[in-house]
């Protein structure tokens, strides 16, 4: 996959997916054949009501999944068949995740916790800590770099967690529910800086959401319910904003290998 | 990534101080007892050896009577004479030294000092048998021998007794109301394998303690250095039949004297305090197992506990092998920071206790490396299934974890 896809290309596309828990007849199909396309530099807000797939299409999505059957294909990869390792890999090099409860190390100061993708890509320190200062600096929490999460107020903490997600320049940013423990002055301005990661970046945002007035900040709304897709709506003021061109960071190349080649 | 992880493990080991100390605490304890052990084991044997050494290392010393306890002198087992060593010199074959000890014990006295010592009676060829050396002074001429002159040679304890700081050489003083001129002095040998102190002596020649102390011509012990090029056993036999020969005993009859051999005695013990000390040590190290499980089961509270972290270090990419060895790391530092307080420990106690047991203290590398690697192992071995699991947790249900 040497070839970089362009800004409006289709960057992940899912046929057929379904997903089973359980066997026998404790079996439960939380997806039964879900279709869907994002291009590259989309803002797409999954929305649905719990229990209608949304969260198993996030976590497939992701890459932390994989479908019982169907094909997911990302920058290529049919992530399906991938290895476990394989899929780490991919999330290392092409993926930032943002969630409800957001998830930052306790007691670890800020800085640390967004240096802690770069720890796993193996930046020696110096570059670790520059990165690390620039996405904090981009979230607006450059002075707040020593602070552990315990310190920091909700909106705080999330906008460190979107520092994480983003400082290795991935390709797409997930965000389950990132408003969700907020209220809503802050939720706004996460929104605001999703949306601004998305033009300015050119980082294309999924994002789960039961909030419409946080999905308005999408270009793209997928609706789910009982593990298929209901409906895709262009949000009123956007179809697919023409992204500017990815940054050189944003990382053309091959599946990234593991040191010992896996 | 290795420094990191290593900072990672410390800096997780820092957060529960406590906690980590109390998983330590049995390889602590492992480490402690097993180095203690096996350090004051080594320090035994080689007493028992130094002991033994000096007696002579190679001496055949003779004694009345059967068995070893059991006093000689009496009717069924006469005291040797000084023929029997005129006997041994000429028609034993491989002999060095051949050296009487007739003893007494008396008052010594000098000035207002005085001293309750024991007096040796002996040759000159006693200090060819045991290893003697002079602080000053000489030994005894063969004139003062033939005559059974009072002159005598002090042991260290004595003349720190009665004559502190001074070189007694040429003084006299009385031992036994007997006035003596002191020839020479013998360096300190200190304690003997009996717990005696083989410094409170004096030594004059036989026939001055046979004559005006014990009033008879009985020796009492014969003592024979043995070539070293001579089979000690071979010699030993031949000594023993010359012995029934001169003592009239029959065939059937057992000896009424016994020989002991002070190698052979060397050997027999230090193979007795190796043996302890190897069993010893074996079970201080079921000790060092029972450490390791205790870091296996808080490695594995650990891992729930963090569960969580583990979810988000998967979710941000980590493959299995870095979470592994994540935690087996810090299995292996928590493993090798107990070794090392165990160490410690043990190098503290066995200074303390060694003079306390009367054994030297000997510092063993070797046992304190295999200790200190042993523990590092029980790291890796103990720590490798609570890091295993955490390397296999589902990102999705760890991240969901409360």
């Amino acid at each position: 996959m040497g070839s970089e896809i362009a800004p409006g290309e289709t960057l992940i596309s899912l046929r057929g997916v379904t997903k089973v828990f359980g066997e026998g007849p404790t079996a439960f199909a939380a997806l039964k054949g879900v279709d869907i396309d994002i291009a590259r530099g989309d803002f797409v807000a999954v929305m649905g009501p719990s229990g209608s797939g949304k969260s198993t299409t996030m976590n497939i999505l992701g890459c932390l999944d994989v479908p019982t059957s169907g094909e997911f294909r990302f920058r290529g990869h049919n992530v399906g068949k991938l290895e476990r390792d394989q899929r780490a890999l991919l999330r290392r090099r092409y993926l930032g995740f943002v969630f409800q409860g957001f998830n930052l190390l306790a007691r670890t100061t800020a800085l640390e916790n967004v240096e802690l993708p770069l720890v796993y890509r193996g930046e020696e320190k110096g570059r670790r800590h520059q990165q690390a200062m620039a996405a904090l600096d981009k979230v607006g929490l450059a002075d707040w770099w020593d602070h552990t999460p315990a310190e920091l107020s909700g909106g705080q903490q999330q906008r460190v967690a979107i520092a994480r997600a983003i400082v290795t320049h991935p390709d797409v940013l997930l965000a389950d529910e990132p408003t969700g423990n907020l209220d809503s002055e802050r939720s706004v301005e996460i929104m605001e800086l999703l949306t601004d990661l998305n033009r300015t970046n050119g980082i294309t945002v999924l994002m789960v959401t039961h909030e419409a007035e946080m999905a308005a900040y999408a270009h793209t709304i997928i609706h789910f319910r009982d593990g298929l897709v209901e409906s895709t709506e262009a949000a009123p003021d956007a179809g697919v904003k023409t992204a500017p061109t990815p940054p050189p960071f944003a990382h053309p190349g091959p599946l990234p290998q593991t040191e010992e080649g896996g | 990534m290795w420094a990191t992880t290593f900072l990672l493990a410390v800096r997780e080991i820092r957060r529960h101080l406590l906690r980590s100390f109390l998983t330590i605490l049995g390889i602590v304890i492992g480490v402690w007892a097993v180095v203690t052990m096996v350090t004051l084991g080594n320090g035994a044997t080689a007493a028992v050896k130094q002991q033994i050494s000096s007696l002579g290392s190679n001496v055949l010393q003779v004694r009345p009577g059967q068995g070893f306890g059991r006093g000689g002198g009496g009717p069924q087992s006469p005291d040797f004479k000084i023929e029997d060593l005129d006997a041994i010199r000429t028609q034993i074959v491989g002999v060095v030294a051949v050296a009487p000890l007739v003893q007494s014990t008396g008052t010594a006295v000098y000035n207002a000092a005085n001293w309750s010592t024991t007096i040796n009676g002996t040759n000159r060829e006693y200090f060819i048998a045991q290893p003697w050396t002079f602080n000053s002074g000489r030994s005894f001429t063969p004139a003062e021998e033939q005559a059974g002159k009072a002159v005598c040679i002090v042991g260290n304890t004595v003349r720190s007794r009665l004559f502190r700081g001074q070189d007694p050489v040429g003084k006299r003083f009385r031992i036994k109301n007997i006035s003596c001129e002191i020839i020479g002095t013998l360096a300190a040998k200190g304690q003997g394998g009996f717990g005696n102190d083989q410094d409170d002596v004096v030594l004059m020649p036989y026939k001055a303690v046979q004559r005006r102390m014990t009033g008879n011509r009985d020796v009492r012990t014969i003592m024979v250095s043995v070539d070293a090029d001579y089979d000690s056993q071979a010699v030993q036999a031949s000594l023993r039949s010359l012995l029934r020969e001169r003592r009239h005993l029959t065939a059937e009859a057992e000896d009424d004297f016994n020989i002991f051999d002070t190698r052979q005695i060397s050997d027999t013990l230090q193979g007795t305090t190796q043996i302890l000390t190897s069993l010893l040590g074996a079970v201080a190290a079921v000790s060092l197992l029972v450490g390791g499980i205790g870091i296996m089961n808080i490695m594995l509270v650990s891992v729930t506990e963090r569960t969580r972290e583990i979810g988000i270090r998967l979710a941000i990419g980590a493959v299995a092998r870095e979470v592994l060895m994540q935690f087996l790391v810090e299995a292996v530092t928590l493993a090798c920071l107990g070794g090392l307080l165990g160490l410690l420990l043990a190098l503290v106690s066995t200074i303390v206790l060694a003079p306390l047991l009367q054994v030297p203290f000997i510092f063993d590398p070797q046992i304190n490396l295999l200790a200190f690697f042993f523990s590092a192992l029980i790291g890796v071995v103990f720590g490798y299934f609570p890091a295993r699991r955490a390397a296999s947790l589902n990102p999705i249900e760890a991240l969901r974890h409360e």
